[in-house]
């Protein structure tokens, strides 16, 4: 008893085209039977039409297929059932029971064998056989020249309808968000161009295009034609079958619809998948019904993987040779931080070839708080693209962060430039960024994309194919050109190298803090040594030049007295050599002091600096009778000092004082003290109402032989407030000096204050 | 031998350079002074000469001692120290008489107890000034009794 029913048909007018179950058509093209076959190898499944082939009553639902057919037929199954596994592959055989009768064995999702059978006037010639495989030799044989994908798209197109013969054969590439683009086109000379076109996402729509991937050839060879119905035996529980990967798979109604409003009567498709990826479709249409023979659809299929081959080929290159100039340009701003470059530098030097990377009108580098910028950079687009980071950021676990905009990030962008792409660092305010201006751009659709969807009479929304394909026009604005997968990519390969060169100018510049911090202990080192041999140089010298100074001015004075009187030349020679003589016994001598105010061991203590101050008056009171001058001490503290240095200290300022009187005026000297800015300090000053010094002698002053006077009749060594100066460093206190010429000199120096009291009384 | 009276003063001089003990012989004679003059020319000598140890046995009494401070083996404030330090010694005047002018020098001098302090100079009339009022200070100081 035969039992049957037809499988019910998918609804006409499916509300949604992305839902329509397409690989279950329950109907086969009439282009030959269909038979499946569960594991025993009884028939679940029967086109209708299996009567043309094995006739009438031969092939019952149910029935165990060796009753029927003959053995290499069920060898053929025997070993699809074992052999094959399930999913996309292309088991095609020939050869079935039928003589001539060509066929094709596959196991689909289900489990199931599925055994098609063609007519056998279909058959292939041998001539248009060796076509395709001429068409697939010679697009290997191009591609060793080509590195476009537009012109591999072109020798594609022209190749396989020079094979194939259908009226139109187009490559069609499919963008991220699915939408496609005719990108390559040959077709009768008379038919209206395709090439440009775009198709909305929802012309090929998502189960479509994974079926592309499944099943990589598909024919449709008579838009117009009937549809065989599927019988599926009633003991089969499996639901539909699924017919994802057979050849004779019928056509959705949708689409037909979509192909008969294009007066297309016939169509084949081949996939390219390119990093398992559906890239797009050699897409070929004819005005009327045709038909690609079995046997030619694994040459077909060789045509398709040759073209995905050279399309993968190019792209890969177009990422990797992107990312080798990445490497490149990190390699070279590598070796330039390396040969002691600042970073800061670097990046500076560098920041047209970071540019060049990318196809961009500017760029712009955030790093450790500076903006490195080159070309267009739109405004306020730092903090925006740090905000978009650091979202970026908490939602990835990648170390670098990716942005990528083209159409501004967020309202208010700068719209003339709304192209970004970015990539971060460890901080999301580190980063380089390419900008894009906008690119007003025409996007010509085939047929008005906004059309697809149609509002049906019970109010529920429908997609139709439109009718329309005419050119539709529209101009995109705001939008800059699309960043592609390839600049992405070499994005963020740059961006890694960039991480890696901060971090490599971290650990070199680690490597020169410690490197100059060691220089500058050694240097200290060798130059306290070296001032420890200057100062016992000085000593010595000074010690040693002073006894034969002063003999030789000695002896000198006693050859004056002796010869008495002289000719006056001899005279004014010999009172020459007497007073030259005198000056070097006194820089000798001021040399010796010097020498002994940095080497002698300080002997400190508590310093009554009123005392010394009246010491030094005491001594040096016939010079101040004789000047005229007096000297006032005001409120002196005690200090922490040597005293002896101390002492030699106020007796150089007031030397100094007195010897540099002004003419007019008879010297005073006032000393006094004032709390200094370090409050365990004092602050002493000598203040005169002498010569003065201009502003221009004043730095000089504390030099050693810097004497500031004109008057060069004044005795001085030149070395007084050097050795004052001296002693004050030695006891940790600074000194300075100010001074107006013609009104009077202040020396200013700070000395540490002794915790006890100035004693009482006198 | 007649012995040291106190009209002619007996000075040792303790400097290790001839020079100044020729000055300060020739600044004597230039001030017709008839006072003697001894020299050694180091510290070690000098004690036994005052001390009147060998080879100094037979040397006259010292009135006042001219003393250097920068001498080698023992400075002259060594020697000063060693004086003091010496009961029979003690009280003899010892005239520091150096070239230097050093803060130290002249503090150290007056802690040891020197009985004055004066630079060399280097002009042969200050020369010979400085030593005329030593000289004049020092025979009038001796003619006094000695202190019981």
């Amino acid at each position: 008893m035969i039992r049957s029913r037809v499988q019910a048909l998918s609804s006409p007018d499916l509300s949604v085209c992305d839902r329509e179950p397409i690989h279950t058509p329950g109907s086969v093209q009439p282009d030959g039977c269909l038979l499946a076959f569960d594991r025993a190898l009884r028939v679940v499944a029967r086109s209708q039409n299996v009567a043309d082939w094995f006739g009438p009553g031969e092939i019952e639902l149910g029935a165990a297929a060796q009753d029927r057919l003959d053995d290499r037929t069920i060898e053929l199954l025997r070993r699809g059932a074992s052999g094959a596994p399930p999913g996309p592959h292309d088991t095609h055989t020939s050869g079935c029971a039928l003589g001539d009768a060509p066929g094709r064995v596959h196991r689909n999702s289900q489990g199931l064998l599925i055994a098609e059978i063609f007519r056998p006037e279909s058959t292939m010639t041998a001539e248009r056989l060796r076509a395709l495989g001429v068409a697939g030799t010679s697009l290997m044989e191009l591609g060793a020249e080509g590195d476009d994908v537009e012109l591999v798209a072109r020798q594609v197109s022209g190749l396989v309808r020079d094979a194939i013969r259908y009226d139109r054969v187009m490559v069609y590439r499919f963008a991220a968000d699915g939408a496609g683009e005719v990108v390559a086109e040959s077709r009768r000379d008379d038919l209206e161009p395709f090439l440009g076109l775009r198709y909305p996402a929802s012309d090929i729509p998502t189960q479509a295009r994974e079926l592309y991937v499944r099943n990589p050839v598909r024919q449709v060879s008579d838009v117009g034609g009937p549809t065989v119905q599927i019988e599926v035996a009633e003991e089969w529980e499996g639901g539909p079958i699924d017919l994802g990967e057979a050849a004779l798979r019928s056509v959705s109604p949708v689409h037909r619809e979509y192909l008969r409003n294009m007066s297309v009567a016939a169509s084949m498709s081949v996939s390219i998948i390119v990093d398992g990826r559906l890239w797009g479709l050699i897409a070929c249409h004819h005005e009327l019904p045709r038909s690609l023979p079995i046997e030619a659809w694994p040459m077909v299929r060789l045509l398709g993987m040759v073209a995905s081959t050279r399309i993968a080929e190019i792209e890969h290159s177009y990422r990797f040779g992107g990312r080798l100039r990445a490497a490149e340009v990190s390699q070279m701003l590598l070796s330039r931080l390396n040969e002691a470059q600042s970073l800061d530098a670097v990046l500076s030097a560098g920041l047209l070839n970071v540019r060049a990377l990318i196809r961009s009108d500017g760029v712009q580098i955030s790093h450790a708080g500076r903006l490195y910028a080159d070309g267009a950079v739109p405004q306020q687009a730092h903090a925006r693209i740090v905000g978009a980071m650091k979202a970026a950021g908490d939602t990835s676990a990648s170390p670098a962060t990716l942005v990528h905009a083209e159409q501004g990030l967020g309202p208010g962008w700068d719209t003339s430039m709304p192209g970004v792409l970015a990539v971060g660092g460890d901080d999301p305010s580190d980063y380089v960024a390419w900008f894009r201006v906008e690119q007003a751009r025409s996007v010509d659709w085939a047929g008005d994309p906004s059309k697809i969807v149609e509002r049906v009479l019970d109010g529920e929304v429908r997609l139709a194919p439109r009718k329309s394909f005419a050119k539709w026009t529209e101009i995109v604005r705001g939008t800059c050109a699309p960043w592609s997968a390839e600049e992405i990519a070499v994005a963020g390969s740059f961006g890694e190298s960039l991480r890696g060169l901060a971090h490599r100018d971290v650990v070199l510049r680690n490597a020169a803090l410690r490197d100059e911090i060691e220089r500058r202990k050694r240097s200290e080192r060798e130059l306290r040594e070296l001032t420890r041999e200057l100062e016992a140089f000085a000593h010595a010298a000074s010690h040693d030049l002073k006894q034969p100074a002063r003999k030789v001015t000695m002896r000198l004075s006693m050859l004056a007295e002796a010869l008495g009187d002289l000719d006056p030349e001899s005279r004014r020679s010999l009172d020459r050599a007497l007073a030259d003589a005198h000056d070097f016994h006194r820089i000798i001598n001021a040399m010796n002091t010097l020498a002994n105010s940095s080497t002698t061991e300080l002997r400190m203590g508590v310093v009554h600096l009123r005392q010394i101050v009246g010491e030094v008056v005491n001594e040096c009171a016939t010079d101040l009778e004789d000047a005229g001058g007096e000297i006032a001490a005001h409120d002196l503290p005690a200090v922490l000092g040597d005293r002896t240095l101390l002492k030699r200290v106020f007796a150089n300022m007031i030397e100094n004082a007195i010897k540099y009187r002004h003419p007019d005026r008879s010297p005073r000297i006032d000393i006094s003290a004032s709390p200094a800015d370090d409050a365990r300090r004092v602050c002493l000053e000598v203040r005169d109402n002498g010569q003065g010094i201009g502003d221009d002698q004043l730095p000089r002053m504390f030099e050693a032989f810097a004497r500031c006077s004109a008057d060069r009749s004044i005795e001085g060594s030149g070395l007084g407030l050097t050795i004052c100066r001296r002693i004050i460093q030695r006891h940790g206190g600074v000194v300075w000096v100010d001074s107006c010429a013609g009104e009077g000199t202040s020396v200013f120096f700070t000395l540490e204050r002794a915790a006890s009291p100035p004693p009482s009384g006198p | 031998m007649l012995g040291p009276t106190r009209d002619t003063l007996h000075f040792l001089i303790v400097d290790d350079d001839e020079s100044d003990i020729e000055f300060v012989e020739h600044a004597l004679r230039r001030i017709g002074s008839s006072a003697k003059v001894s020299s050694v020319d180091n510290g070690f000598d000098a004690l036994r000469f005052l001390r009147r140890e060998s080879p100094f046995e037979h040397v006259d009494a010292v009135d006042v001692v001219l003393l250097d401070i920068s001498m080698p083996r023992m400075s002259g404030h060594e020697v000063l120290a060693r004086i003091r330090g010496d009961a029979k010694l003690a009280a003899l005047p010892v005239v520091m008489f150096t070239s230097s002018a050093s803060d130290r020098d002249v503090d150290r001098a007056y802690e040891s107890e020197a009985s004055s302090y004066v630079v060399k100079p280097i002009d042969v009339g200050e020369f010979r000034a400085a030593i005329e009022s030593i000289h004049s200070y020092w025979s009038q100081h001796c003619s006094l009794p000695p202190a019981s």
